[in-house]
C-alpha cells in the first residue's frame, strides 16, 4: 500500500487552493510510481487550524494548510511577516520570503515541523459601511476582528481601531445588522464570503501582507523514503510558487469584482498615511518581545531596504 | 444462576456487602454535591460574562474578547457536570425497544452488563483523555487545563456506571415540574 | 467476521439493552477508530471533535434558553400565554394547535436548532395543549416535528452557513425557501385542522370577543416583553442569538422572582439551574459523541464514497433527486445540521450540478431533508430530546411523529419536484 500524506486545507473544494493541492497529488503519485498517495481534506471538514494541529499532534492528519493565525500558534515569531506597512508590493515580500525561508524551516524543525512552502492570501485592505477619509473616521468604526486572532487585535488597537471579535460565519450577519460595520480582509476572501456586497467604501492602502504556509509533521515527513521525499520537496516547493501566482491573479480579480459591484476606493490622505505609520511603529514596539525579537525585525526590514537599494 | 445469587446474599458476606454499598452511595452522592455547586457557579458566570460582553460592547463601546471566548468553554463544563448527573438519575436518552417485553430477571441481568460495558467505555476514554490534557497544555499552556473536564467527566461517568451496579438510582419523580428529586419539594 | 463487524454487532446489540445512546455513540466511534489502523491514538480524535463543541458561539443558547423554559413552566406564565392564544384563535378547530406550531418554527429560525425548542417550548406548549382537550399522541408528534420548520426562515443559522460553504447569495437563499417554508407550515396545519374537526370530543368552539382578548392580554401584560426582546435582539443588532437567551434569562428571573414573586430566588433558582444543566447536557453530550463520529466518517470518506455509489446508480436527474432525497434523510438523521453542511454540501454540490440542478434549488432540498432527518426513526436527534424532555419512551414518539413524517415527505417531494416552487421568487 502507499505511504499516505492526509493534507487538510480550510479553503473549499474548487478554489485555487484546493485545485492546486490536487495537481501537486497527480504528480506526486506519478513521479513516486505510486509510492506515496496525498490525500485531501478540504473546506474544513477537519475542523479549523486549531483542530488540525491537535489532529497533525496525534497523527491523524499529516500536513495542512495554514494562515497566519495558525502558523503563529506553532511558531509566534512567524508573524514578523504580518507586520504592517512592512512591505509595498509583492516583490518586496518575494525577496524576504526566498531569504529567510532557511532560518524559517530550522525554526518550525525545532518544533516538530517541516516548512514544506509559503504561500499568502494577498495584501490586507479596511473595508466599511461607513467613508474612511479620515484618522477620526476610522476610530469610529466598529471593525471585525477574526475570534482568536491576537495579532490582528493588537494591530487594530496600535491603530486606535475597535476591534468585535466574530467567528468567520459571523460576520455576514454582524454586517447585516450593524454589530460591525468594517472588516479587514484580502479582496478575494471579501468577494468568496460576500461580504464585499455589504460594505460601500474602500480604503485603498494595503495595511499587512497575509502570510500562509504548507506545514508537515517531521514524523511524517521522515517516514517516507529518502528519495520519495526529496520527490515531495521538490514538487511542494513549485506548486506553491504556483499557488501564490494564483492567488496573486485571483487577488487582482477580485479587486476588478469590487470595483464594479460600485465600491467606492478612497486614497488614503498624507495625514491618514503619516498617522498610519505611527501606529505601525507602535504595533513593532508592542511585538518585541512578547512576539518576536528585535533581531529579526530588524534583519527583515534590512533585506526589504536591501531590495529597495538594489532597484534603484 | 438464581440458585447461585440466594446462596450469595445469605452468607456471611452480607454485612461487608452492606456497608461497601453505604460507602458508595455516599462517595455518589458528595459527588453530586460537588458537581451541582460548580454547576451552579458555572451558570452564574456564563450568565454575569455573556451580559457584561453586551454592556461593555454598547454601552461603553469596549469589545471584550477573552471574556466571550470563554463561554463556549463554560457550557462545555456545565454540560459535562449536568450529563454526569444525569447518569446517578438515569435521565440518559436510552432506545427503549426490548426490554419492555422481558421478564424482571433479564431486565436485571442486562442491566448489569450495561453498567459494566458502561464503566469500560468510559474508562477507555479516561485514559484517552489524560493524553489529550497533556496535548492541550503542550499547546496552550495554562489555558490547556481547561480540558481536565474530560477526564473528570469520563472519570466519574465510569464511577457511577459502578456504582450501578450495587446502588439503586435516585428516584426522579414523573411529570413536567422543573425541580428535580432533591430540590426539597 | 473481522473484529470490526462483531465489535459493531455486539455495540447495537447492547442499544437494544438500553445503554445510554451516548455511550453507545461513543463506543462506535472508539471501535471504529481503533480498528481502522490498529492505533490507539486513533482515539485521540474522539476528544478533539468533542473539544470543538467548546468553540460553538451558538452553543450557549441552549442551556440559557433551556433554563428560561424550565423556569417559566414552574410559574403560570405558559397558561397566561396561552389563554391569549386561545381568546385569539379559540374559534378555529386546532387553532391552539396552529399556534403552537407558528411559535415553534418562529422560535427555531432564531436559534438555528430544533431541540432548543423543543426543550424551551415544549414544556410550556405540552401541559398546555393537553389541558385544551388534544391527545397525547398528536401533542408529543406536533411539538417534536414541527420546531424544524423553523430552519428555513431568516435569520436561521443553519441557511448562512450554507451559503458561506457553497458560495450561493444568503439572501436568496433565504426568498427561495420562503414559499416551500410556508408550504411545509400550511399543511401541517390543515392537518391539525382536520384532526380537531373530526376529533369525537371536540370542545364546543367559542365566539372570539374582544372583551375576552383584552383581560387574557392584560393578563399577561408581564410576559409580552420576552417575544419583545427577541426581536429587537436579533433584528436590531445589539446582540447575538446567545445574548439574546442572556438578556431573555435576566428578565424572566427579574420577573418572576421579584415582580410577580412566582418562584423563590434562593430556594427554587439553584435546583432549576442544575435541572436545566441536566438536561442540556444529556442532549449536548449526545451531540459531542456524534462529532467524534463524523470525525471517524470524514476521515474514511465515508460520505465521498455513498455519493459516488449513487451516481453509478442514478441516470436521469429525476432518479438521482430521489437517491439524494434518500441520502440526505439518512444524514439528517445521524448529523447534526452544522456538521452535515460542512462535510456533505462540497460533496453534492458538483455532482447535483453536473445533473442540472439549480443550487439554490438544491440549497431548499438540502435543508428540508435535513429538517426531517431530525425527527426520523429510529436515531432522529428531536425523538430523544422529546423523550428526554417529556419524559416519554423514545417507541411512543416513534409513532407520534409519524403522521407528520409522512406529511412532511409529501411535502417534500413536491418541493423536490415542482423547482418552480424555490425559484420563482428568486427569477432563476
Ligand atoms: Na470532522
Ligand atoms: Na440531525
Amino acid at each position: 500500500a502507499p505511504t499516505e500524506i492526509k493534507i487538510a486545507v480550510v479553503m473549499p473544494e474548487g478554489s485555487t487552493w484546493t485545485n492546486t493541492l490536487h495537481d501537486f497529488a497527480d504528480a506526486v503519485a506519478k513521479e513516486t510510481k505510486g509510492e506515496v498517495a496525498v490525500k485531501i481534506y478540504a473546506g474544513g471538514v477537519s475542523g479549523d487550524e486549531v483542530d488540525v494541529l491537535r489532529k497533525m499532534r496525534v497523527n491523524r492528519l499529516h500536513a495542512g494548510g495554514f494562515s497566519g493565525v495558525g502558523l503563529g500558534m506553532v511558531l509566534p515569531e512567524i508573524r514578523v511577516l504580518e507586520a504592517p506597512l512592512l512591505f509595498d508590493s509583492y516583490e518586496e515580500v518575494d525577496y524576504v520570503k526566498e531569504r529567510m525561508f532557511d532560518d524559517f524551516a530550522a525554526r518550525f524543525e525545532e518544533k516538530g515541523y517541516v516548512l514544506l512552502g509559503f504561500a499568502e492570501a494577498g495584501f490586507v485592505y479596511l473595508f466599511s459601511q461607513r467613508p474612511l477619509s479620515s484618522v477620526a473616521d476610522l476610530k469610529q468604526t466598529k471593525m471585525w476582528v477574526w475570534k482568536g486572532d491576537r495579532v490582528a487585535e493588537n494591530f487594530l488597537e496600535a491603530f486606535g481601531v475597535q476591534g468585535y471579535p466574530l467567528q468567520l460565519a459571523d460576520v455576514n450577519t454582524g454586517l447585516d445588522t450593524r454589530m460591525i460595520d468594517s472588516f479587514y480582509s484580502p479582496p478575494l476572501a471579501a468577494v468568496a464570503f460576500q461580504w464585499y456586497a455589504r460594505v460601500r467604501y474602500l480604503l485603498d492602502f494595503p495595511m499587512v501582507n497575509s502570510t500562509g504556509a504548507l506545514l508537515m509533521t517531521k514524523s511524517a515527513f521522515y517516514r517516507l523514503k529518502p528519495e520519495n521525499r526529496e520527490i515531495v520537496s521538490r514538487l511542494v516547493k513549485q506548486y506553491s510558487a504556483e499557488l501564490v501566482r494564483l492567488t496573486r491573479r485571483d487577488n487582482d480579480e477580485a479587486m476588478q469584482v469590487i470595483q464594479e459591484a460600485g465600491i467606492e476606493r478612497i486614497a488614503p490622505t498624507s495625514e491618514q498615511i503619516a498617522s498610519f505609520q505611527r501606529s505601525a511603529q507602535k504595533n513593532y514596539e508592542m511585538s518585541v518581545p512578547s512576539l518576536y525579537s528585535q533581531e529579526l525585525l530588524d534583519r527583515i526590514r534590512g533585506l526589504i531596504a536591501e531590495y529597495r537599494a538594489g532597484k534603484k | 444462576m438464581r440458585e447461585y445469587e440466594s446462596l450469595l446474599s445469605s452468607t456471611l458476606t452480607l454485612p461487608i456487602k452492606k456497608s461497601v454499598t453505604r460507602f458508595i452511595k455516599r462517595l455518589d452522592d458528595a459527588l453530586a454535591r460537588i458537581e451541582k455547586c460548580v454547576i451552579v457557579a458555572c451558570f452564574a458566570l456564563l450568565v454575569a460574562a455573556v451580559l457584561f460582553s453586551i454592556l461593555s460592547r454598547n454601552l461603553f463601546h469596549l469589545p471584550s474578547h477573552r471574556i466571550f471566548e470563554s463561554a463556549p468553554s463554560l457550557v462545555l463544563w456545565m454540560a459535562l457536570l449536568g450529563a454526569s448527573l444525569a447518569l446517578k438519575q438515569r435521565r440518559h436518552i436510552r432506545l427503549e425497544l426490548v426490554l419492555r417485553y422481558c421478564s424482571q430477571t433479564v431486565r436485571k441481568w442486562s442491566g448489569r452488563v450495561v453498567s459494566l460495558f458502561g464503566a469500560a467505555v468510559m474508562a477507555g476514554l479516561l485514559i484517552t483523555s489524560i493524553d489529550f490534557v497533556r496535548n492541550e497544555i503542550a499547546m496552550f499552556g495554562g489555558w490547556g487545563w481547561l480540558a481536565i473536564i474530560f477526564p473528570i467527566f469520563f472519570g466519574s461517568t465510569a464511577f457511577r456506571y459502578l456504582a450501578a451496579l450495587m446502588v439503586s438510582p435516585d428516584s426522579h419523580p414523573s411529570g413536567d415540574s422543573a425541580a428535580t428529586g432533591e430540590s426539597g419539594r | 467476521m473481522n473484529p470490526l463487524t462483531l465489535a459493531i454487532l455486539a455495540i447495537l446489540t447492547l442499544a437494544l439493552l438500553e445503554t445510554p445512546v451516548f455511550t453507545v455513540i461513543a463506543a462506535l466511534s472508539m471501535a471504529c477508530l481503533f480498528f481502522v489502523d490498529h492505533d490507539l491514538l486513533a482515539l485521540q480524535m474522539i476528544l478533539i471533535e468533542m473539544n470543538r463543541l467548546g468553540s460553538m458561539p451558538v452553543l450557549v443558547a441552549l442551556p440559557l434558553f433551556t433554563f428560561v423554559g424550565c423556569l417559566l413552566t414552574e410559574t403560570r406564565a405558559p397558561q397566561r400565554i396561552m389563554d391569549f392564544i386561545e381568546a385569539l384563535l379559540g374559534w378555529l378547530p386546532g387553532g391552539m394547535a396552529i399556534a403552537a406550531l407558528c411559535s415553534c418554527a418562529f422560535f427555531t429560525a432564531l436559534t438555528g436548532a430544533s431541540g432548543v425548542t423543543i426543550v424551551a417550548l415544549g414544556s410550556i406548549l405540552y401541559p398546555v395543549m393537553r389541558s385544551r382537550g388534544y391527545e397525547e399522541k398528536f401533542t408529543l408528534g406536533l411539538l417534536t416535528t414541527s420546531g424544524s420548520l423553523g430552519l428555513l426562515f431568516p435569520p436561521s443559522l443553519p441557511v448562512i452557513l450554507y451559503g458561506v460553504i457553497a458560495q450561493v447569495d444568503i439572501s436568496r437563499i433565504f426568498k427561495a425557501a420562503l414559499v416551500p417554508g410556508i408550504l411545509l407550515i400550511v399543511v401541517l396545519s390543515g392537518y391539525a385542522f382536520f384532526k380537531q374537526m373530526g376529533a369525537p370530543q371536540r370542545r364546543p368552539q367559542s365566539d372570539i370577543s374582544f372583551q375576552r382578548v383584552k383581560t387574557a392580554f392584560v393578563a399577561g401584560i408581564w410576559d409580552w416583553p420576552v417575544i419583545g426582546i427577541i426581536l429587537a435582539g436579533v433584528y436590531g443588532g445589539f446582540v447575538t442569538i446567545a445574548e439574546v437567551s442572556a438578556v431573555v434569562l435576566v428578565y424572566a428571573v427579574v420577573v418572576e422572582c421579584f415582580v410577580l414573586k412566582e418562584v423563590s430566588f434562593w430556594r427554587q433558582l439553584p435546583s432549576i439551574i442544575v435541572e436545566s444543566a441536566v438536561l442540556s447536557g444529556a442532549i449536548i453530550v449526545i451531540l459531542g459523541f456524534a462529532l467524534g463520529f463524523t470525525g471517524f466518517l470524514v476521515d474514511e470518506r465515508i460520505p465521498n464514497r455513498i455519493l459516488v455509489f449513487l451516481t453509478t446508480f442514478c441516470e436521469s436527474k429525476l432518479m438521482f433527486l430521489a437517491g439524494l432525497n434518500l441520502f440526505l434523510l439518512a444524514v439528517g438523521c445521524i448529523m447534526d445540521i452544522f456538521s452535515a453542511i460542512v462535510i456533505v454540501v462540497p460533496i453534492i454540490i458538483p455532482i447535483a450540478l453536473s445533473y442540472g440542478v439549480d443550487p439554490i434549488h438544491l440549497c431548499v432540498i438540502f435543508l428540508v431533508n435535513l429538517e426531517i432527518g431530525y425527527s426520523t426513526p429510529p436515531v432522529g436527534i428531536n425523538l430523544f430530546i422529546s423523550s428526554l424532555k417529556f419524559e416519554k419512551p423514545v417507541t411512543l414518539l416513534y409513532r407520534a411523529s409519524i403522521p407528520y413524517l409522512l406529511l412532511l415527505l409529501v411535502v417534500l417531494v413536491v418541493i423536490t419536484y415542482v423547482p418552480w416552487l424555490s425559484l420563482f421568487l428568486v427569477g432563476s
